[in-house]
């Protein structure tokens, strides 16, 4: 058990975002990581003393075969400009929550709103026959992918319903951004932290997970005692859970 | 020893003499859309013209492939494009830090010549790169990704191409956005005029941090146990110290323990692997799109990464993990397949003329690349029997077939290693008196290149926003 409180930014990969978190708000509410919810994240560049390049939502309605899980990821570009991702995951209601199939669209806009079709790209994907298989329009392309596997916007969802404790990681392969075929990878409970967050009074209990394996950076997962999923850390990338503003 | 050379960067007048055992095809001052005439370009402009992919990543170490022997990653996609193509195993940035060598990709022409000798500087107006060069002679011509000419990300509208915006800041990552705007333009386009897409990841770029960071990111206890017995070796020249000129002695890194070397490196091949995967969408875009029988794929990168050779981390230095870099060409049908190239010293200022050689069109005046097409289609050619590459402004390598000669102006310290029997380049000659026809020799060299160059005007820095990179 954790005996003290400790900064982040003495504890691996929080002191990334050690900075950033001077700030930080932690959530309130009753939280039900197997029921509906809609969370909403900064996107970080964390070089230096970090900075916001983005933004990320994530709702999980949960549905007969698992669950529906719909994702708005905004990333912030040159002249404002802005890219767009809008993708509905349906999610198997194992562990991992194992990827059924999705749909994604993306594109380019200016500062205008305008859209750069050259940009614009509809897909939807389905896990079949030990394949994943894409479909953008006419073309179809047919990856082999080794079950269980699931999409790294899944895992902020998964990973807040796991068991916490000593055990063996968890093994699976990663769809990266949906469709990066990634095998080998793992994912562990590293444990319970205490830490010192600057704008909550006394200690915050946290709990990490880190995920290991092939094309991929170790990711770490922190979560609150309510297994709500607060800060995704990857080296010099993060997302850091914000409060959502009304939209 | 003390060199007696002329001042490097000078202005010069450009002279016949040439590097060459023979001129490169199209030096010289034909305007663009002009077909090569006598050249194999002369047929392809009469022919439908190739479109052209240009991928270009950040800090890639030619050996950092497992296709070309590294046990520690894995890269199918890499792999598969080498196999379907072919690969230069001697292949040379022009000056190993990101807007210098980039400068010499897009325009064929050294970065004293572009006047981009440091980060953050734009392209001299009076060289045109090659989105302008190709775009005048009809190609459609795009460009997506990490530029820093001098921004690290292009703005909307830029010199030579429609440009798909992806990212904001220098060493803001957005590969996976870049490979699905790519993806996006190879899906929607339906014929037409011939295509240039450049495709610029910023992978493996990322482990500049992991020293910048190092006491964040690169701790003294190992921060996964399961890693404990999985991670690479240090290279046998890590702790190799060889006499160098004193701007290369300041960038040896002296925090890491050997675990925390290991672990670097580890994470090193992680981002390897994270830009093989953009690698692949492009490819697998490429042929359900229809466009791969007619599109020539040119893979490279900017500079290599030190890796702990020498101690040392990210690049500039003329050793060869900073200065060697992969150059992979395929498409199947026009590209010599599974072919690995060892015998030719290639250089980033190539492309440029290998993308006009392959369009039909001359290059523009003064460019010192040369067209890779006769070796890309095992035809005998004639070809440069040595290259140079520029280092921290004041710094030039020679590099011959053997030998790698290393001068500094003003520094009484050269360097000259042995290649061929001391590949980690751990024992310099440069005072052996049994090398001393050697160093003059590459001496003379020296002197004969830079007395080509046309030095760009200078121009000062543009001061880098926040956040800062390298």
């Amino acid at each position: 058990m954790p005996e003290k409180a400790r900064s982040p930014a003495d504890i691996f990969s929080l002191n990334e975002a050690a900075t950033l978190l001077k700030t930080f708000r932690l959530p309130q509410g009753v939280f039900d990581p197997k029921g509906a919810w809609d969370h909403a994240y900064r996107v970080c560049s964390l070089i230096g003393d970090g900075s916001v390049v983005g933004s990320l939502r994530v709702r999980r309605a949960p549905a007969a075969d698992g669950a529906t899980l719909s994702v708005d990821y905004r990333k912030n570009v040159t002249d404002g400009c802005t890219y767009d991702v809008a993708a509905t995951i349906r999610c198997r209601d194992d562990a991992f929550a194992s990827a059924i199939g999705w749909e994604v669209s993306s594109q380019a806009r200016k500062a205008t709103g305008e859209v750069l079709e050259s940009t614009a790209l509809t897909q939807s994907a389905a896990l079949k026959d030990g394949a994943l298989v894409v479909t953008a329009g006419r073309r179809e392309r047919r990856t082999p992918v080794a079950t269980p596997c699931t999409t790294h916007w899944s895992l902020f969802d998964a990973v807040q319903r796991l068991p916490r404790g000593p055990g063996e990681p968890l093994k699976f392969t990663l769809l990266d951004d949906l469709d990066h075929v990634k095998p080998g990878q793992s994912l562990a409970y590293r444990g319970a932290f205490d830490v010192a967050l600057a704008a909550a009074a006394g200690s915050t209990r946290l709990h990490a997970f880190h995920q290991l394996g092939e094309g991929s950076l170790p990711v770490l997962y922190w979560l609150d005692d309510s297994g709500r999923l607060l800060f995704v850390i990857s080296g010099i990338h993060g997302y850091l859970w914000e409060e959502r503003r009304a939209s | 020893m003390t060199a007696s050379l002329p001042p490097l960067g000078r202005p010069h007048r450009f002279s016949r003499r040439t590097f060459l055992k023979v001129s490169a095809a199209g030096v010289g001052g034909l305007a663009a859309g002009q077909p090569l005439a006598g050249s194999a370009g002369a047929a392809e402009a009469g022919a439908k013209r190739p479109n052209f992919m240009v991928i270009i990543c950040d800090q890639l170490n030619l050996d950092a492939i497992a296709a070309h022997g590294c046990p520690h990653v894995k890269t199918p996609n890499l792999d598969r494009l080498i196999a379907r193509g072919t690969t230069f195993m001697e292949s040379h940035s022009t000056n190993p830090v990101c807007s210098p060598a980039r400068s010499s990709i897009f325009t064929g022409r050294m970065p004293v010549e572009t006047g981009v000798t440091s980060n953050n500087l734009p392209i001299n107006p009076g060289v045109p790169n090659m989105g302008e060069w190709l775009r005048r002679t009809g190609y459609q011509t795009v460009y997506c990704g990490k530029w820093h000419l001098p921004e690290g990300y292009p703005h909307l509208v830029m010199p030579g191409f429609e440009v798909m915006p992806v990212g904001q800041a220098q060493g803001d990552l957005c590969d996976p956005i870049v490979s699905r705007e790519c993806e996006a333009f190879l899906n929607s386009r339906a014929g037409g005029e011939p295509f240039l897409l450049v495709a610029s990841f910023l992978q493996p770029h990322d482990i500049c941090y992991w020293s910048i960071h190092h006491d964040r990111l690169v701790p003294a206890d190992l921060p996964f146990a399961e890693l404990t017995g999985r991670l690479p070796p240090v290279p046998p020249n890590n702790q190799s110290r060889p006499k160098a000129p004193a701007k290369l002695d300041r960038l040896v890194f002296r925090g890491f323990s050997e675990a925390q070397w290991r672990y670097y490196l580890w994470c090193y091949y992680r981002m390897v692997e994270i830009l093989d995967a953009d690698v692949g969408r492009l490819l697998a875009a490429l042929e359900t799109s229809g466009h791969a029988d007619n599109t020539i794929v040119l893979f490279t990168s900017d500079h290599g990464e030190g890796g702990g050779r020498h101690s040392h981390v990210q690049k500039w230095y003329p050793y060869e993990e900073s200065v060697k870099v992969p150059l992979i060409v395929s498409c199947p049908g026009r590209v010599a397949e599974g072919l690995r190239d060892a015998d030719h010293l290639v250089s980033g200022l190539d492309l440029m003329s290998t993308v006009c050689d392959y369009a039909g069109v001359a290059p523009p005046p003064n460019v010192r690349g040369l067209s890779l097409r006769p070796l890309l289609e095992k035809r005998a050619a004639a070809w440069r029997d040595y290259l140079v590459t520029e280092h921290h402004q004041v710094g030039r390598m020679v590099r011959t077939a053997r030998w790698k000669y290393v001068h500094y102006e003003g520094d009484p310290v050269e360097q000259l290693f042995d290649l061929k029997n001391d590949p980690w380049e751990m024992k310099n000659l440069y005072d052996d008196p049994q090398c001393a026809d050697v160093v003059k020799d590459h001496r003379r060299r020296l002197e004969e290149w830079q007395s080509q160059m046309i030095a760009a005007p200078a121009v000062a820095p543009k001061a880098p926003g926040p956040p800062k990179k390298n």
